[in-house]
């Protein structure tokens, strides 16, 4: 009894250890380094060449940029004339494939050996190779990923190898080798610390292989290869019709292998729930019997010859006009990407111009005769086996019969390619136009016969120990049918046709057999066939093994789960039932899940989730002061703030509204203000400066000099000796106790100097001349005696005038000026105002001067009312100042006693806040795991058995809408023992 | 599919000698279980009868009644089932404690397997077993964990048995007794009609030579030392030889030489009359067992034989239990 565990849906495989580059600065050789460390003595023997290349993206592998190509390991073929032909355009290459396990830019390392002998002797198991394989930082390793060339042309011998083998080993050890550095130290020292895994094969599939070991924090594998496939020199065919032919010299095999993808990935466990499965094909086999040649032991296995000169051979070959090129239209391409070969053609070039014919690599058999079959046996190619429900593929054809159906279902798939077209006239054309045309659609060769009725037989394989899947048949008691349909009628299979098994399946290999049910030869064109995962999860009975299914387990993984125990899987919500069916009928609901609750009642389910508050809640505190001391709070703090300032308003400011919208202004920006000002307002009389010699400016001395006349004529009036007019004081009082405010205006430039006020006609004294008089009646003015006058009357000018000094007399002793003074009245007066004193000259006339000088001392008293508004302000400034905004609050001390209650907010119950102490690969998440014991036996198929029915099954039914945030795994724990049928 | 369940009843559930329901000094034999036919037994029903029974309650000198249960014991190897001992020589500890040579264990899907390592000739040679007492084998048959439908041309093995007569440790095994030679894996794992008497020391070796690898994936740890193939520096081969089976004979439990001996395998036994000696006896007598059709059957098959000494005026059974069909 083997005690081991099935995992339908449980992946291992994280990303790739050597993630790419983010800056792109690295060469693709610093992300490894791969050494051959040890090679058996006949790989020298034969000189094995190994090489291996880093690719930064998985785009870069479909043309090696190393030492070898993939035409290295394609065979020159040998046509029916004898003629000599290399593989054409595009054989060369290798697409990508569309399930790949990794993402496109992570960087992909491509092993490559090939002997440079060519021999005739197996030697196969005597190659061997170690690799070691370093990176530059530990990572916690789950296994390794590799995959071949899925095209290589093949022979299946009599004991189910394939001999090419898609460029692969069959022997494959891996160990992750403890790293001698300090920090692994731990695990040094012990004698049996190493752990290898082995996986040998009979034969290997076309797709990705995953080799899983237990996590291993490392940072270095030694790989070591071994029982190398061979590939032939030379062929009679290629693809699976490969016939080994005798090259001119040498032998006809080389070994080696071909490893254009191999990544090293983390263990990093998830679940795996999309409906496509990836396939890889293990070999193409017809169903004629092979007349077998016991292989000689000391030489390969020789290849079937039944698939050769006969009509039913498997894969079509096409070779170029010229016979220089052939082309092969593998099986292997309906699981993977076709190549696309360019074609040299002769004149009958179907596009005038072009010199080659550009086709898509799809599975074309050849000729297929009436009631023969074609076998495909494949291999679930995930590291574990996944439950498949059926298939879907492409299968283009047109029936000879146009049934309406058929005609409604091309329109229809016609109208979804190109909506709105005629799809009319789809009845109307001619069989051979519409094949034509699906033959240009899917660009395959012209001269392909579709193979209209067909025959799908597929089965599950599970041979028993020591045999090849290539082996078994499908009426062979470790075969079971899960599907036989005939596929004859467009619209039920237009444009992709399904096959649905009778019931999933969870085998590792699946065979698929098809007959030509027709009448006539035709071939069987398969572009695309893609496996479709169930949506359920079970376990079926095998062939080969009873099974005791011990416990059913799982693991639901997810960001809300122990949000609402009504519900399974939180918001988004899913249920499972757990059902054994026997005999397509459900025998017993062992278990049925609809909600949390239904998993914890009964003890079968743990779960792990994180704490949860309310988010929102109304909170409302009572101050409870039963005693002064009660509630106390002491806080002492500063508070400073240095920074930059800029406010903006106005109908043209770009400012946005930053706060919450329902607070936004309503409306431009508008500032309307009114105001009443009371000002007191006292005058300055003018300052008297210093005078300056022979400067002749003294506006204070006019000053000086009315303030002194008026002065005296008050005094004398009033006999007095106090002053009406006070003198200029001797400081500037707009300066005094203004000094550091000033800040860099000096005094003489604010200096009050009075008001001058001057009008002349232009016949007159011009300004300067009145100026100068005036300056001079004011600084002789004085001098007069006071009791001659108030004002001077104009006769007595003269006089006045007489009695100037010599200069300014001469300025009178221009003739008409004089009779101008005369004749215009002149007068020179003094005045003196409520506040303010001046002093002015005027004539009566016209040609007189008007001048006029008048300060202003005393106060007076206003009373303003006004309004304003502003349109736009903007203002921008360095506030330095104790704004620096840094507030240190120190609660010396606080008490606070009360009394809270709270309560639900209505409508924000499901508004929550979580706690972070449960954590799944970095991620906080709920998680409810569980175990259901079943003990439940299933019984192999195969072995003799009564009253005990092999179709019987336990399912995991699962219902629910999208997941996408939801993680869940279902396994079983089983005892496994291997029939002895056939022991 | 078509699977009913019948009591067995009529002729075909009585033993037959001679064409006659008495088997009375003769024997009577089910017949071969067809394919898709099973008879489940519960017991015999016996119908003895004697001019004074209760003679017969005291040990005769020859047997009274017996009843062989022929069983497909092993894959192929069919004995009677009540009348065997069997000595298997398996697992780890018995096959660490032989020499390999190119060889090693593993754990192959759960069971403790020599696997072939490399490409030369691998071989294991099993210590030297002491039995308490002198024994005779009489058929043999070993498990090889590969399917016999493994193409012929993928290996071949040889299985030799070692014995001697004497106990003393140290000394040579004289006998060889080849029990396969150079087979390949198509053939049946048995050894019939070996009748090596007297064995009290043996020691078994196999040998294989392997031409095609096989599936193995296994997570080992390293080994290293004698016996063992190098970290690494080995290719695998073919997992082989699980166990080895020695069949020795053995008197069977359902030997009677006396009446009393039946009664007490007997359910519901009867003698009439009650007054004067008995000269009837019935009575169920309990054999669980299970008679199926076997693939490899050729010759020899599951079947229940009674056989019955003339001691017995008449002797009539009839096979209780139930007729399993399936439709194939």
């Amino acid at each position: 009894m083997l005690s081991t565990t099935v995992y339908p849906l449980r992946t291992v495989v994280g990303d790739p250890v050597i993630p790419r580059d983010p800056e792109d600065t690295k060469y693709p050789e610093q992300y490894f380094d791969v050494r051959v460390i040890e090679e058996s003595p006949i790989c020298r023997e034969i000189g094995m060449r190994y090489d291996y290349t880093i690719s930064r993206t998985i785009h870069e592998t479909v043309e090696p940029s190393g030492a070898f190509s993939y035409l290295d390991y394609l065979p020159v073929r040998e046509d029916a004339s004898g003629n000599d032909l290399n593989p054409g355009s595009g054989m060369g290459s290798l697409p990508v494939p569309p399930e790949r396990p990794f993402a496109d830019n992570a960087p992909v390392l491509s092993l490559f050996a090939l002997s440079k002998s060519k021999v005739d002797q197996n030697m196969s198991r005597n190659l061997h190779v170690k690799l070691l394989i370093q990176w530059a930082h530990p990572e916690l390793v789950g296994g390794v990923c590799f995959g071949g060339h899925p095209f290589l042309p093949y022979t299946i011998d009599d004991s189910g190898e394939n001999a090419a083998n898609f460029g692969l080993p069959r022997e494959i050890s891996l160990s992750p080798r403890q790293q001698n550095t300090a920090d692994l130290l731990p695990t040094a020292g012990f004698l049996d610390a190493d752990v290898v895994v082995t996986r040998q094969e009979i034969c290997s599939h076309s797709g990705f292989h995953y080799l899983l070991t237990n996590p291993t924090r490392t940072n270095r594998i030694v790989l070591r290869l071994a029982d190398f496939p061979w590939f032939f020199v030379k062929a009679e065919g290629g693809g699976a019709n490969a016939v080994v032919a005798a090259p001119r010299r040498g032998g006809r095999y080389r070994f080696g292998y071909v490893m254009p993808y191999f990544y090293i990935f983390r263990y990093r466990e998830g679940a795996r729930y999309r409906p496509n499965v990836p396939f890889g094909l293990l070999g193409a086999t017809t169903d004629k019997a092979p007349e077998t040649d016991v292989p000689s032991p000391a030489g390969p296995a020789e290849p079937e010859t039944s698939n050769l000169g006969d009509a039913a051979r498997i894969e079509l070959d096409i070779q170029a006009e010229d016979n220089s090129s052939y082309y092969s239209f593998t099986a292997a391409s309906m699981v993977t990407q076709g190549r696309s070969f360019h074609v040299p053609h002769g004149d009958s070039s179907p596009i005038i111009g072009q010199s080659h014919q550009t086709y898509r690599e799809s599975f074309i058999s050849d000729l297929l005769p009436p009631k023969r079959s074609i076998t495909l046996v494949l291999q679930q190619g995930e590291e574990y086996p996944r439950c498949i429900a059926g298939i879907r593929m492409l299968l283009p054809f047109w029936p000879e019969v146009n049934l309406a159906e058929d005609l409604e279902a091309a329109a229809n798939a016609l109208q979804a390619l190109l909506p709105g077209a005629d799809s009319s006239f789809v009845s109307n054309l001619p069989r051979e136009q519409v094949e034509a045309g699906l033959r240009q659609a899917i660009r395959i060769p012209g001269n392909v016969d579709f193979c209209e009725k067909m025959r799908f037989v597929v089965y599950e394989i599970d041979p028993v120990e020591g045999i090849s899947p290539l082996q078994v048949v499908a009426d062979s008691k470790y075969a079971h049918v899960l599907a036989d349909c005939n596929i004859d009628e467009l619209h039920e299979n237009f444009p992709n046709a399904v096959i649905r098994f009778r019931r999933p399946t969870l085998a590792r290999y699946l065979g698929v057999t098809i007959v030509n049910t027709d009448e006539e030869p035709g071939q069987v064109v398969i572009p695309l066939m893609r496996f479709i995962q169930s949506a359920h999860v079970s376990i079926h009975s095998r062939a080969a093994v009873n099974q005791r299914v011990l416990a059913f387990k799982f693991r639901i993984v997810g960001p809300s789960l122990a949000e609402d125990y009504a519900v399974l899987g939180g918001r988004e919500g899913f249920s499972f039932s757990v059902e054994r069916i026997a005999a397509g009928q459900r025998k017993s609901q062992l278990l049925k899940v609809n909600s949390l609750l239904d998993l914890l009642h009964d003890g079968t389910a743990r779960l792990f989730s994180n704490t949860r508050q309310r988010a929102t809640e109304e909170q409302v505190g009572q101050i409870k002061n039963l005693d002064p001391d009660d509630n106390y709070e002491k806080r002492s703090g500063s508070t400073s703030s240095y920074a930059w300032r800029r406010s903006e308003a106005g109908r043209n400011s770009d400012a946005r509204w930053q706060g919450r919208p329902e607070h936004a202004p309503e409306g431009d920006f508008e500032v309307y203000h009114n105001q009443e000002t009371r000002t007191h307002s006292q005058f300055v009389v003018p300052h008297r400066s210093p005078p300056e010699p022979d400067s002749g400016d003294s506006v204070d001395g006019h000053w000086h000099s009315s303030a002194s006349f008026i002065n005296a004529l008050y005094r004398m009036r009033h006999d007095t000796t106090a002053s009406l007019v006070p003198l200029p004081p001797a400081e500037n009082a707009l300066y005094e106790g203004f000094r550091e405010i000033w800040k860099g205006v000096r005094d003489s430039e604010i200096r009050v100097s009075g008001l001058k006020s001057v009008s002349a006609s232009p016949y007159g004294w011009s300004y300067d001349e009145v100026e100068e008089l005036v300056n001079a009646i004011a600084r002789y003015a004085p001098n007069f005696d006071l009791n001659l006058a108030v004002l001077l009357p104009g006769a007595q000018l003269a006089q006045l005038i007489a009695g100037l000094p010599e200069h300014l007399r001469a300025s009178f002793a221009i003739p008409y000026r004089t009779n101008y003074c005369l004749l215009n009245g002149l007068r020179i007066g003094l005045g003196i105002q409520p506040f303010g004193l001046g002093m002015n000259f005027s004539g009566n006339g016209l040609l007189l001067p008007s001048f006029q000088y008048q300060d202003t001392f005393g106060s007076q008293g206003v009373i303003v009312k006004q309004a304003g508004c502003t349109g736009y302000s903007y203002a921008q400034y360095l506030q330095d100042s104790c704004d620096e905004s840094k507030t240190e609050t120190y609660i010396t001390a606080g008490k606070s006693r009360r009394i809270i209650r709270r309560a639900e907010v209505e409508g924000t119950d499901r508004d929550r806040l979580r706690g972070a102490e449960v954590m799944w690969q970095d991620k906080i998440v709920d998680i409810v795991t569980g175990t259901q014991p079943l003990d439940l036996a299933i019984s192999a198929y195969s072995e003799r058995r009564l009253q005990h029915t092999a179709d019987e099954y336990i399912q995991i039914r699962i219902s629910g809408g999208t997941m996408e945030n939801l993680t869940f795994d279902f396994w079983f724990d089983v005892l496994e023992e291997a029939i002895t049928d056939d022991y | 599919m078509i699977i009913d369940k019948a009591s067995l009843t009529g002729p075909e559930s009585f033993f037959v000698f001679n064409q006659a329901f008495n088997i009375a000094g003769g024997c009577g034999r089910t017949p071969a279980t067809v394919k898709g036919r099973e008879w489940r037994i519960e017991g015999i029903r016996l119908l003895l009868k004697g001019d004074n029974l209760l003679d017969l309650l005291h040990r005769q000198q020859d047997c009274l009644l017996e009843v062989v249960v022929n069983k497909e014991l092993l894959p192929g190897l069919f004995a009677d089932a009540f009348a065997h001992r069997m000595h298997v020589v398996a697992g780890l500890e018995d096959f660490q404690a032989g020499t390999l040579e190119n060889c090693r264990v593993m754990d192959i899907d759960g069971i403790a397997t020599i696997v072939s390592m490399g490409t030369n000739k691998c071989t294991w040679k099993s210590r030297v077993y002491t039995l308490p007492e002198t024994t005779t084998i009489s058929s043999a048959a070993w498990e090889l964990a590969t399917s016999r439908r493994t193409p012929d041309d993928s290996f071949r093995y040889s299985v030799k048995l070692y014995h001697s007569a004497t106990a003393q440790s140290g000394t040579p095994l004289e006998n060889e007794l080849p029990l396969a030679d150079q087979l390949p894996p198509g053939k049946l794992r048995r050894a019939d009609g070996l009748n090596a008497t007297d064995v009290r020391r043996l020691q078994i070796e196999f040998s294989a030579d392997v031409l095609n690898d096989s599936y193995i994936h296994e997570l080992h740890t390293r080994f290293e030392g004698e016996g063992h193939s190098k970290f690494m520096d080995a290719s695998f081969g073919r997992p082989l030889l699980r166990a080895v089976n020695l069949l020795e004979r053995v008197p069977s439990a359902y030997q009677f030489h006396s009446l009393n001996e039946i009664m007490v395998k007997c359910t519901s036994t009867t003698f009439l009359p009650a007054s004067s000696p008995p000269t009837v006896f019935t009575g169920l007598l309990k054999l669980p067992a299970r008679l199926t059709h076997s693939e490899v059957q050729n010759g020899s098959y599951e079947y229940i034989e009674l056989r019955a000494s003339n001691a017995l005026s008449s002797c009539e059974a009839f096979l209780v239990g139930h007729e399993v069909i399936e439709a194939t």
